[in-house]
């Protein structure tokens, strides 16, 4: 049993503590509402006498996905992030397990990262639904239906808001959201997180 | 052969939970007795390379534990005071993740080891139960089968038999003493039974030092023919422990079952001589170090 062995088991226990945690079946549901709704390309974003969107087949865009994605993440996401992440070193506190943890082969560093891993791996997850629903919604639900909001089928389209702001800034919040989360304890963690946007 | 020297641990405040103690454990089991907030359980964490004391050395086998605290996991088993399990997790899937973050070698798995450890601890009947509907002894005896886990060489249970039943507790001695065979047994307890039943040495610690290193049946040795008991009505208490060392008074149907400590004279009337127990000296040795006399008392108990 190696180092690797034990922080993926961290990683992995953490991962599936996950899938039970409420909070993130309620993230799930939101996330899947949004993407769905958002395919119908009822939505557009206006400033002053001028906007955007409307008659044009922008839902699938890349500008719109990086729309979209920044402010889900921002607003609806960070808040679960927060939570679930601040949440990961203080439960085991709370429950006494680090003890025993401590007094096995387990390093500072497998457990920490293995959490990291964990939480994050969790929101991958969620983030993967949200994509993959964004795309049957538009392209086979609404596509189907011939409408002019709807473009072409292009991963691209998904995968680059995801890379250049998804990914990013979930690995920017998760350290600071553990990392924080025990000094502050619950509620305080989402703020700390606040400057950061 | 566990070793500590000059141990010193100084918490921030500046509070001084151990106070330069020295110990030496040969193989088999060794008592921790003293109060609650004596260090046993700062003493058992520095031992288990969990905390790093202040000053002061500690070695296993030639292993130096503070220097070094990764070293000792490989032999160490450890049964912490306070502890809990993920409650989600069946007992059998906690303890396989418990054995694989103790890297256990396990020849015919993991799973197969898990339950054999589940049934060295009767707890093999719960294995598919949630953690979180067992009982405070099932949680106990989960938590001893993970410090048995990987045949340490170094067994460290503090306050084991908290929330045991009296069979549970039985059980537990038994299982207790069949490990100290084979190795090293570093049991702390504020149960006086505990040590009576498991250990054939004990020392007694009281605000973070050692003040006595003794055997249970030294320390009762040393009281012989000093320990007298009678029965008293509730006026008569008072007179009673202003006049004799009173070492227990337990109120009982309306009348005081007592013990006293008396080196010369006559006891009082009624009161007739009994046998020392290793409650007395500990009880002395309370009484001469948290009210600050008896120190000669304390003396004749313990050293």
């Amino acid at each position: 049993m190696n180092s690797f062995t034990r922080w993926w088991e961290v990683t992995r226990r953490e991962f599936l503590a996950g899938l039970r945690r409420p909070s993130n079946w309620v993230l799930v549901l939101i996330v899947g509402l949004m993407a769905w709704f958002l395919s119908e390309g009822s939505d557009t974003i206006s400033t002053g006498g001028s906007g955007v969107g409307a008659e044009q087949p922008h839902i699938t865009s890349v500008f719109n996905q990086s729309m979209i994605q920044c402010v889900i993440i921002m607003v609806i996401a960070a808040w679960f992030l927060a939570i679930s992440c601040g949440m990961v070193v203080i439960r085991d506190l709370e429950l006494q397990v680090v003890e025993v943890f401590h007094s096995t082969r387990l390093t500072s560093r497998e457990y920490v990262w293995g959490k990291f891993w964990g939480a994050v791996g969790i929101f991958a997850a969620i983030w993967m639904f949200y994509l993959g629903l964004s795309m049957f919604a538009a392209h086979v639900v609404r596509g189907t239906g011939g409408s002019d909001l709807v473009g072409g089928f292009a991963l691209g389209n998904y995968l680059y808001p995801t890379l250049l702001f998804g990914v990013p800034q979930i690995l920017r919040g998760f350290p600071s959201c553990s990392a924080r989360g025990p000094a502050d304890r619950f509620w305080s963690s989402p703020f700390r997180w606040r400057p950061s946007w | 052969m566990l070793t500590i020297k000059n141990l010193v641990k100084v918490y921030p405040g500046p509070v001084a939970a151990l106070q330069g103690v020295s110990l030496e454990v040969p193989q088999g089991m060794f008592g921790l007795l003293g109060p609650n907030g004596a260090g046993k359980t700062t003493l058992m964490r520095i031992v288990a390379g969990l905390l790093e004391p202040t000053s002061g050395t500690v070695h296993f086998n030639g292993e130096d534990i503070v220097a070094d605290p990764r070293r000792i996991r490989r032999q160490l088993g450890y049964l912490p005071q306070d502890f809990g399990f993920y409650p989600h997790l069946t007992g059998e899937s906690m303890l396989r993740f418990l054995l694989v973050l103790k890297g256990v070698q396990a020849p015919h798995g993991v799973k197969q080891l898990a339950s054999e450890l589940l049934d060295r601890v009767n707890l093999a009947y719960a294995a598919k139960r949630k953690v979180k509907g067992y009982s405070g002894g099932m949680r106990q005896r989960l938590g001893i089968a993970q410090a048995l886990a990987g045949d340490p060489k170094l067994l460290v249970v503090d306050e084991p038999t908290a929330g045991l039943d009296p069979e549970e507790r039985l059980r537990f001695y038994r299982l207790l003493a069949e490990l100290a065979e084979e190795r090293t047994v570093l049991l702390s307890t504020h149960i006086v039974d505990d040590i009576s039943v498991l250990c054939p040495r004990v020392a007694i610690m009281y605000d973070g030092r050692f003040v006595a290193d003794t055997t249970p049946a030294e320390a009762r040795g040393r009281l012989a023919g000093t320990i007298y008991q009678g029965v008293v009505e509730k006026d008569d208490l008072d007179r009673i422990d202003r006049d004799y060392r009173v070492t227990q008074a337990i109120l009982f149907e309306g009348r005081n079952e007592v013990r006293i400590h008396l080196e010369e004279g006559p006891p009082p009337e009624g009161f007739e001589a009994a046998e020392p127990t290793l409650e007395d000296a500990y009880l002395l040795l309370a009484q001469a170090n948290g009210s600050g006399n008896g120190g000669a008392v304390a003396e004749e108990a313990g050293s």
